[in-house]
């Protein structure tokens, strides 16, 4: 890892790291930070890296919303690690944000395409 | 809202186990890295690249701890906790300062607390145990204004009878009487306790279901007492008491029930039996007759309004029922008039209750005021020293509005010390009117807790009291403009000194204000009933002797007639005498005077004299001057020409102009009219009730003349010759004549009226106390904000000394400069006062004109303390060397 990759960790918008992080437990059930952060890079395109330290306080305001819970169990090789469940309210959040989510990006694409044109 | 609610709980829960959370956070990172290097050795890195790719990865632990907080906690909460650590620290370095300001809001916040705390047990609480006491009224007869006086047993019947807007009405006496009791087998001499008539559906509509037993028998006619647990626990222990028999001044009663340990009373005065109205001429606590005269005046009446019906629904009903009830039966009196009024525990005296306390609520919310002012002139102080430290904080970038917060809570902090020790001092005051209250000769029934309402009043009080006094330090502290206060800490513009010339005098002001009410009003308080009570207590001595209790109905005449005859026979009385009322007590006894030929429609006039029935001799017993005429001799008989004796006052009033000797007054009694021949005039006692009107005068009726049948309780005064206690003797004689009599009282006429002027002692001392820790208060106050304004101009010395002012002038200048200040606030504070007089004495009669010497010399105190002030730190700033003073800032 050198300094000019950490130059292209994507920023985040404000609250679409939360929405990101509800489809990874929605899809793949319980995981810990890790995990999430390893499904991340796997889905994301070629130079897409995530600060891992940002997943923490994510988790924890969704915590604090009740979208998810954590509880410590072992992983499969015998670590101990926080594994996150998504909620029954939190699966309910997902669907809503989902589709803020498509509207708002929709928008703006449109509005990006016609204003380069 | 739930999940709302539910985020702050866990944000607020997070907070507190800020320590925890960190370390699981700590504990959770650790197993995120070792699985991150993990992953990477397995791809093939070394173990120490694996670490150093797995750090970077990451990011910055603190970092993320820091957001991780930020996340799970409110940054204001935190901010606070800061805010209160940091003034905590503040505090505890100028110990001083922190000792005056709680001591000062102690004494201010304790005060209002204290009186708020008897003002909740007078006249908010609902007595406990009591269901829906909301809808519960009190019925009276209404005369003149809003007086509640009490009405007779065929009005009740017909209430009851005819209401639509109220369910079950009943019928009390006023108060509870005392009452001899004998448990065959248990007492072996007759106890006294208290015991309150009712009608049988009391209970069932206050909603108090006895804890044990039945209570009332439906008929009213079945001698089955109700008594309160206390009463249970006292003569039967863990025994049952139900279905006991109980001798109620030598008549039979059975226990039906037993009440819940927490209902004590429904009025003021604590009883411990109830019993049926119908059963009370057995044990004759009611005359038979009574019960049939639509005149009397001897219940109340109280009832529970109907669901969904307004008081004014069942005022409406009461007045047009009042009306129909004159035309049916004209009783040929004053026209009747019912009046519903929310259920209290004073009842009719709410209103007297509710001004005495507002009156003490004022005084001691000017005592706060002047607490308030102290602390204010503190922090202002203080904000002034600290211009320098604010100026820095918002150099480097402090918000303004931050700083306030500091500022406000570091104020708030020392109101909470305040309030917590304002209870504390509220606490030790109600401990002392508990003690006081026990001393009474009746037990009284009033709860004076530390319920929500008085710690919701303290916490309220202390807020406003912290936002008022400390908002404005907080601004003037916050507007330092940084470049100009890092220059030069010294002086402050002409805005600044303005501020602390009228904090000075508006300080000095509110003082003298307070000091001239405290001491009107505890001259008004002492003037009441301890200079001359137009009597001689000393040397007497009280013997008072209930026959009725002794189930001794009839030939009461002879008894007295011999009992007085043997008490004279005692060695050691000089003179003994009876007599119905005494001075300066409790009781009063109303009578139906008016002089013969008034015309009917100004019988009932507002001039209502007192009236006592005595023995000849009573007048040289009490030490009472006979003006004019004569005293009762044994001549004046049954039979004999009725006659009377009348106070000045009555005299004048009756008679204006004339001589009272040889009129005549008319005398309505149960037997019909009388004309009574006026043969003296006796000189005008005090009574001690302090809101009736000062000097109570009295009509006297002889004992052997008497047809009033008032006389089941009559008191022995008597005269002692020597020093020696005439009590012991007495009582023997008493028992001598009959053994099943117990003595009510026994004392002597000085305790007895020192009782009777216990409310007003009380809180005579009280306000002289607070009228002097105000004085105390408001001195220091003012002699710090002084003090500290001269020696902030130390500079302004030194330049005028390089100048040449001579340090004479210097000091004559901040001399006049600090007198000017506090005769102006002394003037204003007289004006005050004095317009606050006025209101007090529209409350209370008979207050004395103003101490002129106490008052100018208060405000000539406050003048010389706030020259005082001025002169020592200006005499150590003129004392400076001039080049050191300029130097100096």
């Amino acid at each position: 890892m050198t300094s000019k990759d950490s130059g292209k960790r994507v920023e985040l918008l404000q609250g679409t790291l939360d929405l990101i992080v509800l489809r990874v437990l929605a899809t793949m059930g319980p995981q810990h930070a890790y995990g999430i952060a390893s499904r991340l890079e796997q889905v994301a395109d070629d130079p897409f890296t995530l600060n891992q330290g940002t997943l923490y306080p994510a988790l924890v305001r969704l915590e604090q919303k009740g979208f998810i819970k954590g509880a410590w169990k072992t992983t499969e090789n015998n670590r101990e690690a926080r594994f996150y469940t998504i909620t029954k309210a939190g699966t309910a959040a997902l669907g809503e944000e989902t589709e803020r989510w498509r509207r708002f990006s929709g928008m703006v694409n449109k509005l990006l395409l016609s204003e380069s044109e | 809202m739930t999940a709302i609610l539910l985020r702050v709980l866990r944000r607020a829960t997070n907070l507190f186990r800020a320590s925890r959370a960190d370390a699981e956070l700590e504990r959770e990172l650790a197993s995120h890295r070792g699985m991150m290097e993990d992953d990477l050795r397995r791809r093939g890195s070394s173990v120490a690249d694996a670490r150093r790719a797995a750090r970077l990865q990451l990011g910055d632990p603190a970092a993320i701890r820091d957001r991780h907080r930020d996340a799970r906690s409110f940054a204001w909460i935190d901010d606070a906790r800061r805010d209160a650590g940091y003034a905590l620290r503040l505090l505890r370095r100028t110990p001083a300062l922190t000792a005056t300001v709680a001591v000062s809001l102690a004494i201010g916040i304790g005060g209002n607390v204290a009186v708020f705390t008897v003002a909740n047990g007078l006249l908010f609480r609902a007595p406990v145990g009591v269901a829906n006491a909301e809808r519960l009224v009190d019925i009276a007869a209404g005369r003149g204004g809003a007086a509640v006086n009490p009405t007779s047993y065929p009005i009740y019947r017909d209430v009851a009878r005819h209401t639509t807007t109220m369910t079950g009405v009943y019928a009390r006496t006023m108060f509870p009487h005392a009452m001899s009791l004998t448990i065959p087998g248990r007492t072996s001499t007759p106890a006294r306790i208290f015991g309150q008539t009712v009608t049988t559906n009391y209970f069932s509509t206050l909603g108090v279901a006895p804890a044990e037993g039945s209570g009332f028998d439906l008929d009213e006619r079945t001698a089955s007492i109700v008594v309160s647990d206390r009463f249970r626990r006292a003569w039967f222990g863990s025994s049952p008491a139900v279905g006991r028999i109980v001798h109620l001044n030598g008549a039979p009663f059975t226990i039906g029930g037993v009440l819940p340990t927490r209902f004590r009373s429904a009025s003021l005065v604590e009883a411990d039996v109830w019993v049926p109205l119908l059963t009370a001429p057995s044990a004759h606590l009611v005359d038979r007759r009574r019960l049939e005269e639509r005149r009397g005046a001897w219940l109340l009446l109280g009832a529970r309004l109907k669901p969904g019906v307004p008081l004014a629904a069942a005022n409406a009903e009461l007045i047009l029922l009042s009306r129909d009830l004159d035309r049916e039966s004209p009783s040929g009196a004053a026209p009747l008039r019912l009046v519903a009024a929310p259920a209290s525990i004073v009842p009719g005296n709410r209103s007297i209750a509710a001004v005495l306390l507002g009156i003490l609520m004022a005084l001691m919310s000017l005592v706060l005021l002047v607490a308030c002012t102290n602390v204010t002139g503190v922090l202002l102080a203080r904000a002034e020293a600290r211009r320098h430290e604010m100026a820095v904080r918002l150099s480097i970038g402090a918000g303004r509005a931050r700083l306030i917060r500091q500022l406000l809570v570091e104020t708030l902090l020392l109101f909470t010390l305040g309030s917590v020790a304002g209870i504390a001092v509220a606490r030790i005051v109600m401990r002392a009117l508990a003690a006081a209250l026990a001393a009474l000769p009746v037990p009284i029934a009033v709860d004076l807790p530390l319920d929500w309402r008085v710690v919701v009043f303290a916490a309220g009080l202390s807020a406003i009291a912290a936002i008022g006094s400390g908002l404005v330090p907080a601004l003037r502290a916050s507007r330092a403009a940084p470049a100009l206060a890092l220059k030069s800490e010294s002086g402050g513009g002409s805005g600044r000194a303005r501020m602390r010339s009228v904090f000075v005098a508006g300080q000095a002001a509110v003082s003298v204000a307070l000091v001239f009410i405290a001491v009107t009003f505890t001259r008004a308080l002492v003037f009441a009933g301890a200079t001359d009570p137009g009597y001689d207590p000393r040397g007497v001595e009280i013997v008072s002797v209930d026959l009725s209790m002794g189930g001794d109905g009839g030939a009461r005449l002879p008894f007295w007639r011999t009992l007085i005859e043997r008490v004279r026979q005692l060695p050691g009385v000089e003179s003994a005498t009876l007599a119905r009322a005494l001075p300066g007590g409790f009781e009063t006894m109303g009578v139906g005077v008016a002089p013969a030929g008034t015309p009917v429609a100004n019988a009932l006039d507002s001039f209502e004299p007192d009236g006592n029935i005595v023995t000849p001799g009573y007048f040289a017993a009490m030490g009472i001057p006979l003006l004019a005429g004569r005293d009762f001799t044994a001549s004046d008989v049954l039979g004999s020409t009725p006659v009377a004796i009348v106070g000045d006052a009555a005299a004048r009033h009756y008679w204006p102009g004339r001589s009272a000797l040889g009129q005549y007054l008319e005398h309505t009694t149960p037997q019909g009219k009388q004309m009574l021949l006026v043969v003296g005039v006796a000189r005008d006692v005090r009574s001690s009730t302090l809101i009736d009107g000062v000097a109570q005068s009295v009509v006297y009726f002889p004992l052997e003349q008497d047809r009033s049948g008032l006389t089941s309780t009559m008191t022995i005064v008597a005269r002692a010759s020597g020093s020696r206690s005439l009590a012991a003797g007495i009582r023997t004689t008493v028992s001598a004549m009959n053994p099943n009599l117990p003595i009510v009282t026994t004392e002597t006429l000085h305790d007895a009226i020192a009782l009777g002027l216990l409310p007003q002692r009380v809180v005579a001392s009280i306000t002289a106390s607070l009228g002097l820790a105000c004085a105390v208060l408001a001195a220091l106050g003012i002699y710090g904000v002084s003090s500290f304004a001269v020696s902030r101009r130390t500079r302004e010395f030194g330049i005028r000394m390089a100048l040449g002012a001579s340090r004479g002038s210097i000091l004559t200048m901040v001399l006049r400069q600090g007198a000017l200040l506090a005769v102006v606030g002394a003037g204003v504070g007289l004006a005050m006062g004095s317009g606050a007089t006025r209101v007090l004495t529209s409350f209370l009669f008979g207050v004395p004109p103003f101490d002129p010497l106490v008052v100018t010399g208060t405000a000539l105190g406050f003048v010389l303390i706030g020259m005082a002030a001025c002169y020592g730190p200006a005499r150590r700033a003129v004392t400076v060397d001039p080049l050191a003073a300029l130097r100096r800032e």
